[in-house]
């Protein structure tokens, strides 16, 4: 039986993978945050019957679920437009940060299997084959997903140009 | 606006690299524990309910009410010799009875000795002037 001082290092540890993955996710600090403590207080309710060598994956799942949960009750993302941060000169060449919140905007509007794909794959930095057990795919169908999602991400962001 | 896929995966990579804000992280931490500990200590508090009631009635339960010492007042334990089944019964000789006193003629009159079928009986037979008296 885990203890509460055991929970409390466990959300230490996890915390920060857990907000990221959720952040990236819903595109949303103030909703990820959100997720975040479901997450926790689920992690919680259930930890006696987690295995705590899985617990990573476990997470990761739940995020996801969670997550995805919210954007269903959540309004569809609308289309996909882009005003430069800096106004005083448009013409620049948009920097890094320009594009990473337009990319930011575009994965948001990903179906959610590419979008899981994806975050966990490019962003989160987990082998293909955790990925494909997190999802409870095959790894075959994780590279596809990530394919397909960067595909649809260049189409949409080349069209803003 | 030019997106290669060196562009895109450059992208990919800076977003990977920011992480979330500490307070933000602190924010959710402390929510979290603010639901959990709480529960806890009110686990203790239930299972601190009933073992208060016991001790209270413990103290406050009348003497009366006790069950009486039975061990204390028990009738001291006797060791009875122990009878082996099959012994073979003590037998015990009967004494000698002694022999019977003799009765001797008191020399404070005239008797008649009078002899009976049984010779251990004998009677005597007063004489008196007044009368006759056994």
């Amino acid at each position: 039986m885990i203890g509460t001082a055991d929970f409390e290092s466990l959300l230490r540890a996890n915390e920060r993978r857990v907000l990221r993955t959720a952040w990236r996710i819903l595109g949303s600090l103030e909703d990820a945050k959100d997720a975040s403590q479901e997450v926790f207080l689920r992690l919680h309710k259930h930890l006696a019957e987690i295995d705590l060598r899985t617990v990573h994956s476990w997470l990761y799942r739940t995020t996801l679920n969670v997550c995805f949960d919210a954007l269903r009750r959540r309004r569809p993302e609308g289309e996909l437009d882009f005003e430069p941060e800096s106004q005083e000169n448009p013409a620049r060449e948009v920097d890094m940060n320009d594009r990473k919140r337009l990319l930011e905007r575009a994965i948001r509007r990903l179906p959610e299997r590419e979008r899981a794909a994806l975050v966990l794959r490019e962003i989160e930095g987990l082998e293909t084959a955790q990925v494909a057990e997190i999802l409870g795919i095959s790894e075959v169908t994780v590279r596809s997903q990530v394919s397909m999602a960067k595909s649809r991400l260049r189409g949409w962001l080349e069209g803003l140009a | 606006m030019k997106w290669t896929d060196a562009d895109l995966d450059l992208t990919l990579q800076a977003l990977s690299q920011e992480d979330p804000p500490d307070a933000a992280l602190a924010h959710v931490r402390e929510l979290v524990l603010d639901q959990t500990q709480p529960r806890l200590r009110w686990w203790w508090a239930w299972l601190a309910v009933p073992a208060l009631a016991s001790a209270l009635w413990f103290v406050w339960t009348p003497a009366q009410l006790a069950p009486p010492p039975l061990i204390a007042n028990a009738p001291p334990v006797v060791d009875l010799p122990v009878v082996r089944a099959g012994a073979p019964p003590v037998r015990t000789r009967s004494r000698p009875s002694p022999p019977a006193p003799r009765l001797e003629p008191v020399n404070d009159g005239e008797y008649v000795k009078i002899a009976t079928a049984d010779p251990n009986v004998v009677i005597l037979w007063k004489l008196e002037n007044e009368g006759e008296t056994r």
